[in-house]
């Protein structure tokens, strides 16, 4: 059989054991033991590569770590798996504490923040600490504040380094600290037009959204009893609660940033899990005609239903969580227009499970080390993907090839 | 003695695992697996100061054992600790 590897499991069946493990961490309920009973150890090391690809390994480990004694793994990748928990859990209560002392050190110095994408997204999580944790987002949506920040933070001893255009980035205690000057940006023109008139609204009205940061180190309570029994954990310095984006930008934001990385050269299972448990969380507060609305205005409904369909089907999603109309499920016309979606679904599928988080996992030719011959590298591979996926968004995935040659003439190939 | 402030300890499929933590980071070294016997005595004088005697009574109290064999088990169990550092006097 096509795929098939030593280990008896083609591809596939591996694919669907990840994705099980996954959503029963997700939906916070017991994976089926029976489907990793007598499981081979060569099988267990592809379901934990494929979790470490996509970024979602303690998520995994922790759901695999639950299942019943003839079911588990292999005993000496359970203890590898229960170390990497709690080293996730650590660092994220060490992330969480640097997030109180930004507060109070970015409150001092005058510049409110809100809290963006990862750590924010922890909240939504049935366990907070078992997100892979990454770098902390901050948009300083005050006139100004962004670039005062960069001296303050120059003036602490701390460089910043440009890392987009819109915003930096130093390293505080340990962590990366990313102050944004912009939510988001578009490629596309009038959606950038659009989205600029939004983020102006949403800045001037500062009706922000506010979780406590106690939250982002929330674990299940009370305790499973296949669950571990932390204890003597010590309590860091907490700030009471953080700025969050409104909900509803939020929802888009957080897909829109998803689908740009999607674009461009690939995303990880961890986002799209940020995207839809925001959903779940949230889905009750987003007007749900007002959104599609919304969405449809930056041509974005076909692509975030794809998605949709994408974490109903792969990740057993409730429909109910999505606040827009889903495509049809199931296979339909041969010729029509639901062929064409099924075909994307799968495409957007098997693209997030073969080239992982952020597209670093890319099987095959790898950049080459020299600069020119590295910009050519992944020119061609935007163009490539661009032509894969344009059908799926024609205005957001076919400008990415020419954005990124004119950025390039802009910066003058640096 | 006392066991070190930060651990955990989970049942993985009847067997107890416990690891340390140590700052910010990890000992990767430091896993220690218990049984259940070891677990619960661990469990019994999380955040307490506690004496080997502390641990027979509770051993002897919660098994009906004979007093010396759980006196043997215990000191066992605390040479481990002890080895791995999980525990300081």
């Amino acid at each position: 059989m096509k795929n098939r590897n030593n280990t008896g499991v083609n591809n596939a069946e591996v694919n669907g054991l990840f994705l099980h493990l996954l959503s029963a961490a997700l939906w916070d309920r017991p994976a089926d033991g029976l489907r990793f009973k007598g499981l081979e150890a060569g099988v267990w090391k592809k379901i934990a590569a494929l979790a470490h690809k996509q970024s979602v390994s303690a998520l995994v480990a922790d759901k695999a770590l639950s299942l019943p004694e003839e079911s588990l793994p292999p005993r000496e990748l359970r203890m590898q798996q229960l170390l990497q928990i709690e080293q996730t859990k650590t660092l994220n209560r060490n992330m969480v504490r640097v997030l109180g002392d930004l507060q109070q050190e970015y409150e001092q110095a005058g510049f409110p923040f809100v809290l963006m994408k990862g750590l924010a997204c922890g909240a939504q999580y049935p366990n907070p600490l078992l997100r892979n944790p990454g770098d902390i987002d901050v948009w300083l949506y005050r006139p100004g504040d962004y670039e005062k920040a960069r001296v303050w933070a120059a003036g602490q001893g701390y460089q910043a380094d440009d890392a987009g255009h819109i915003h930096y980035n130093y390293q505080w205690k340990g962590i990366v600290i990313e102050p944004h000057c912009r939510i988001s940006y578009f490629n596309h023109k009038k959606y950038e037009k659009q989205f600029v008139a939004w983020e102006k609204e949403v800045a001037e009205q500062a009706r922000f959204g506010r979780v406590p940061v106690s939250q982002l180190l929330r674990e299940p309570q009370p305790p499973q009893p296949s669950q571990p029994q932390e204890q003597g954990q010590p309590q860091p310095p907490l700030a009471p609660a953080v700025q969050l984006l409104p909900v509803t930008m939020n929802a888009f934001f957080l897909f829109h940033h998803m689908f740009r990385h999607f674009a461009s050269l690939g995303v990880g299972f961890r986002q799209f899990c940020d995207w839809i448990l925001f959903l779940q969380h949230y889905h009750g507060e987003i007007d749900r005609q007002e959104f599609t609305e919304r969405v449809r205005s930056y041509g974005l409904l076909y692509p975030m239903q794809v998605f949709a369909r994408v974490a109903v089907e792969y990740l057993d999603a409730s429909e109910e969580i999505f606040p827009f109309p889903l495509l049809p499920a199931g296979r339909t016309e041969r010729h029509g227009r639901h062929e064409r979606h099924e075909r994307h679904v799968r495409r957007v599928a098997a693209d997030i499970l073969k080239n992982g988080n952020f597209g670093f996992h890319r099987p095959g030719k790898k950049r080459p080390p020299g600069k020119y011959s590295g910009m050519w590298f992944s020119f061609v591979l935007s163009v490539k993907r661009s032509l894969k996926f344009a059908t799926l968004s024609v205005s957001h995935i076919l400008i990415v090839p020419y954005k990124k040659l004119t950025n390039r003439f802009k910066i003058g190939f640096r | 003695m006392r066991l070190k402030e930060q651990f955990s300890i989970r049942n993985i499929g009847g067997e107890y695992m416990m690891v340390s933590q140590s700052g910010s980071g990890l000992d990767y070294t430091r896993v220690v697996t218990l049984n259940h016997t070891a677990a619960f005595l661990v469990e019994s004088v999380i955040q307490k100061d506690f004496t080997e005697e502390d641990l027979t009574d509770l051993l002897v109290e919660k098994y009906d054992v004979a007093r010396d064999v759980a006196a043997k088990d215990v000191q066992a169990l605390v040479g481990t600790l002890l080895k791995e550092g999980l525990i300081e006097e």
